[in-house]
């Protein structure tokens, strides 16, 4: 549907016979290791999340302020502006990302909220862009329903947010000062 | 780790910003039409600047970054086109898995990507555009994607490893 020009495939395996590869845990000329790239790919994902909400908001604000209804300019209706400034918030909530001193590793639970927060952002505002855009937007000649399917796609890698939230509640730590069987 | 200072940080997020604006985004609608002939004119230039493997140092070709740096990268490509910019994401991620005496043997500029596979495997792919057998060159245990979820299985959860073209 969406990153078109980065296809998925399905992968067919035959006498499959795994044999350890040489060396030890990822390259040690790189900045992040074998065990923290999921952490890598769904930080990433919210960042192209990000970039994706970002080029929505441009080309909708642009044309809501050259596409003319009623005698003024679209953007001058509230329900125009509305979705406009919704956008704009969602893009200032932006959470940053951190990493450790060393720049190099990315903690796990605080990777996964950022890819549900970014893409769930990112699906929001590209839907509200099409809608600034009107029936126009829902042409492929616009370029901004690419960017709703593009933003839905990262709301499924490198996996569904529902399983993505699944996985942040699964590692937290339950608090202490939780006792079994209280409300 | 990044040695890299605030300025010099700051002109590859302008590099960046630059190359999407000027190749990326009036590329944008070739790219969704699929074309890998456009891809690899993109990724040539990307390559050119080094952010194919922008984790690695410079001894293996890369450019330093530390992760965030790269996050930033990403998201600036990611406003030009969301693929290209996964396509970065996903070769940086395969390619910061590899051993350094692997990494030797990898040619510059090639695109690369996890698949759950193992060594002297043979891969077809095939998505209605693309057909071919990759062999695998190297396997790596690493999980990626649902590895702890029990409500989703995912291919991704068992030895991935790098795959090129033939």
């Amino acid at each position: 549907m969406g990153l078109r020009a980065a296809p998925a495939a399905s992968v067919e395996l035959a006498g499959v016979d795994y044999v350890p590869a040489p060396g030890g845990s990822g390259a040690q000329s790189a900045a992040v290791s074998v065990a923290r790239a999921p952490a890598l790919l769904r930080a990433g994902t919210a960042a192209i999340a990000h970039g994706i909400a970002r080029r929505s908001y441009q080309m909708a604000l642009e044309y809501a302020h050259a596409r003319q209804q009623g005698g003024v300019a679209i953007i001058e209706h509230d329900a125009v502006s509305d979705m406009l400034s919704a956008m704009a918030v969602r893009l200032a909530c932006w959470p940053q990302i951190t990493a450790d001193p060393a720049g190099v590793a990315l903690e796990e639970a605080q990777a996964l909220a950022v890819k549900i927060a970014a893409t769930d952002a990112a699906v929001a505002s590209t839907t509200d862009a099409v809608q600034v855009f009107g029936g126009v937007g829902y042409m492929v000649g616009t370029g901004i329903e690419k960017l709703m399917r593009d933003a839905k796609y990262c709301q499924l890698f490198p996996e569904p947010n529902w399983v993505a939230h699944n996985e942040l509640i699964r590692s937290e730590r339950r608090p202490s000062a939780v006792k079994a069987g209280a409300p | 780790m990044s040695m890299l200072t605030a300025t010099e940080r700051a002109e590859i997020r302008g590099m960046a910003r630059e190359l999407a604006h000027r190749e990326l985004a009036p590329r944008a609608a070739a790219l969704d039409a699929g074309g890998q002939d456009v891809l690899a004119e993109c990724w040539s230039l990307l390559a050119e600047l080094g952010l194919d493997r922008a984790l690695l140092d410079e001894e293996h070709g890369g450019s330093g970054l530390g992760v965030l740096d790269l996050l930033d990268t990403i998201e600036e490509l990611a406003v030009g086109d969301g693929a290209v910019a996964m396509c970065v994401l996903l070769c940086n991620a395969a390619l910061a898995m590899l051993a350094d005496e692997q990494l030797a043997d990898v040619p510059a500029g090639a695109r690369w990507a996890l698949v759950p596979a193992a060594l002297g495997t043979e891969l077809t792919i095939s998505d209605g555009q693309l057909d071919g057998r990759w062999p695998v060159r190297w396997a790596r245990t690493a999980p990626t994607g649902s590895s702890s979820s029990s409500t989703a299985p995912s291919p991704r959860r068992r030895r991935p490893a790098l795959a090129q073209p033939a």
